[in-house]
């Protein structure tokens, strides 16, 4: 039973965090000389339509109109995220949910894809290189590697990869997510083999630039579990190596950064912006950067409101698994 | 080295560790070197030594020119997308970046620092309401957030250094604000702030001279960290295309040389290419290298180690 009071608390807890964030972020960026709103009217204008009919469209587009106060314009923004209004798009003509909906499976794909090959290469790179701590030349150059590459902005190894690997060299598919004339209705298993084959190189971006945090922070964790006593008692009855690190020093040092997985997931999200437009694929970071150069402010608005509901869900989710894999974190917040 | 000035005991003892560590590691050595060019680039650019940017000259032969000994040494990267020295305008984007970095991981430590001491010493209703805030803000992902306000704000105001660093660094003092907030409440408990308190300090004082001291290594370190993160940004957005399109911006002229170099069918442009990106990643990578020496030399048992050798 107290598993579930403490999970509806978490989910309590989250619902009430999500209206605040989003509450806040539509507060400040109402705020924020050049109000979107104002913007949409001015627009419309220009086009030479009548200031009334201006007024309505710019409610119809974006939820609220440019000459109420803020917080009218909040009230009626948020009474519209929450009855599945997000407005409609400028350019497109439909509902942003309907874009939305398009482009977020692809996104989540992205991101889920990148963040499970992220977690397992840092996990088995930190362990080796807590084991083997700078004695291998290996581990010496890899370590320095790992440094190079904590500083290389995303969206520039996506730049060079694109360049060089994509469009000059031509090894690997750098523009769109399948090939043309591909469907998954046709041929379902040429379909997923396509869409893997295309996200190689955005995948890759992702990796190499997200791997190091995870690394450095395993091997920060397993160099000091690898000090504890039952390490050395392990040692001591003679258990292989091998065995040592599975069982004894990768568990203990997994559990204290679980948590980082909702990190690394959010910052892969904002990385879509840069990668998926870099690469022209599907989602939500494309969907994004495209609108940013119309201005269409309700798909950027929206837009944005669905990625902090995606992070705060990825928070809550680990939140409750790690909760339900290591009941000690229940404990300590009783 | 400026990182002994931060230290709460023996300046001697710190100076010798700082050069201990640095010895042990050449690339730290190194990255000092470079940030200082960096700084010295940005001085002599401040102080008029460096000439003005000449005005764009469009057409074919102009843009993206092969490198040449002309007003030595601003052509020996050729031209960039407005016809411009390359190297003029990189040198030239070089003060504009360090400010920015450099105000919004002001802006951060501060804020940062600020809520994080009030929140864990003052606690009561006060920590409720500021750890709520913490906890929104950590959930908010800066450049998000930054990328939208910069969409939003006029030309005129996201050109200003001060508008684009606080935009840069929104959301980004929250996980140093939790991290103070953690370790003020640990600070808190320790004699000496007890012995502080029945001496009638009062609580400002504190804050500031005892709990603040302890932390101000770890708060210099942030610093330098979070100026990575605003370089990332400010030369991020520049890369989507929403700074306005100047030459010395060097997000803005890796996106020219993609998007208009043609660097994606030739090597035409593959100075304004590679370039503006050596230059970016040096500067993180001397940041990062700095701020981990920094953390080696704050790191009780490794001092312990280095000073132990002797």
């Amino acid at each position: 039973m107290r598993v579930w009071t403490w999970m509806i608390k978490k989910i309590t807890l989250t619902v009430v965090l999500w209206f605040l964030t989003v509450s806040i972020t539509i507060l400040i960026i109402l705020a924020t000389p050049g109000n979107p709103a104002l913007m949409l009217l001015t627009g419309f204008l220009q086009q030479g339509i009548p200031y009334n009919q201006a007024v309505e469209m710019v409610r119809a587009y974006i939820g609220f109109s440019p000459n109420e106060p803020i917080w009218v314009s909040w009230l009626r923004y948020v009474r519209g995220v929450l009855t599945g209004n997000l407005g409609l798009s400028i350019t497109y003509r439909i509902p942003v949910s309907q874009l939305i909906a398009g482009a977020l499976p692809w996104s989540i794909f992205f991101t889920t894809y990148s963040l499970s090959l992220t977690v397992a290469l840092g996990v088995i790179i930190g362990l080796a290189m807590a084991y083997y701590r700078e004695k291998a030349l290996i581990i010496r150059a890899a370590m320095g590697l790992l440094t190079i590459f904590n500083s290389i902005p995303n969206w520039i190894l996506a730049a060079i990869l694109f360049v060089y690997v994509g469009a000059r060299w031509k090894l690997l598919p750098y523009t769109g997510a399948f090939d043309p004339g591909m469907s998954p209705e046709a041929n379902p298993l040429g379909f997923i083999f396509s869409v893997l084959h295309h996200y190689t190189l955005p995948v890759i971006t992702m990796v190499i630039t997200s791997l190091p945090s995870w690394a450095f922070s395993m091997s920060a964790m397993a160099a000091s579990v690898l000090k504890e006593d039952y390490v050395t008692a392990a040692k001591a009855r003679g258990l292989p190596s091998r065995r040592i690190i599975l069982s004894y020093v990768a568990k203990n040092s997994i559990l204290p950064i679980y948590t980082q997985i909702a990190i690394s997931f959010a910052w892969l999200l904002v990385g879509t912006v840069w990668i998926e437009s870099q690469f022209l694929l599907p989602g939500l970071g494309s969907l994004l950067s495209v609108t940013t150069g119309s201005r269409d402010y309700p798909v950027i608005i929206g837009v944005y409101v669905i990625f902090i509901t995606a992070m705060i869900l990825g928070n809550l989710l680990t939140d409750l698994t790690y909760g339900l894999i290591d009941p000690r974190a229940r404990v300590e917040e009783e | 080295m400026r990182v002994v000035n931060f230290s709460y005991s023996g300046r001697a003892s710190w100076a010798k560790l700082a050069i201990k560590v640095i010895k042990r590691s050449p690339a730290a050595l190194m990255s000092i070197f470079i940030l200082s060019l960096y700084i010295a680039a940005s001085i002599a650019v401040v102080i008029g030594l460096v000439p003005p940017l000449p005005p764009a000259r469009g057409g074919w032969q102009n843009i993206y020119r092969p490198p040449s000994l002309q007003d030595f040494p601003w052509y020996i990267l050729g031209t960039d997308f407005t016809g411009r020295p390359l190297f003029l305008a990189i040198v030239r984007g070089a003060p504009s970046a360090l400010l920015i970095a450099f105000l919004s991981a002001l802006i951060t430590v501060t804020i940062g620092t600020l809520l994080g001491l009030a929140s864990g010493y003052i606690g009561g209703i006060v920590d409720t309401i500021l750890s709520t805030i913490i906890g929104v803000a950590l959930v908010i992902p800066t450049y998000l957030l930054s990328l939208i306000l910069v969409i939003i704000l006029p030309d005129e105001l996201k050109t200003n250094p001060f508008v684009l660093a606080a935009t840069l660094s929104i959301t980004s003092w929250a996980s140093l604000a939790r991290a103070v907030r953690s370790q003020t409440l640990s600070l808190k408990k320790r004699d000496f702030i007890d012995v502080a308190r029945t001496l009638g300090f009062s609580s400002f004082k504190i804050m500031f001279g005892e709990i603040f001291r302890y932390m101000a290594p770890f708060v210099a370190m942030s610093l330098i960290l979070s100026m990575t993160g605003a370089i990332y940004g400010y030369t991020g957005l520049a890369f989507l295309g929403l700074m306005p399109m100047t030459s010395d911006n060097w997000g803005v002229q890796i996106f020219a040389a993609i998007r208009a170099g043609g660097a994606l069918f030739s090597d035409r442009a593959i100075l304004a290419l590679w370039s503006p990106i050596i230059v970016i990643v040096l500067l993180q990578y001397s940041l990062i290298n700095i701020a981990r020496v920094m953390e080696e030399i704050l790191n009780p048992q490794l001092r312990l180690e280095l000073l132990g050798e002797e």
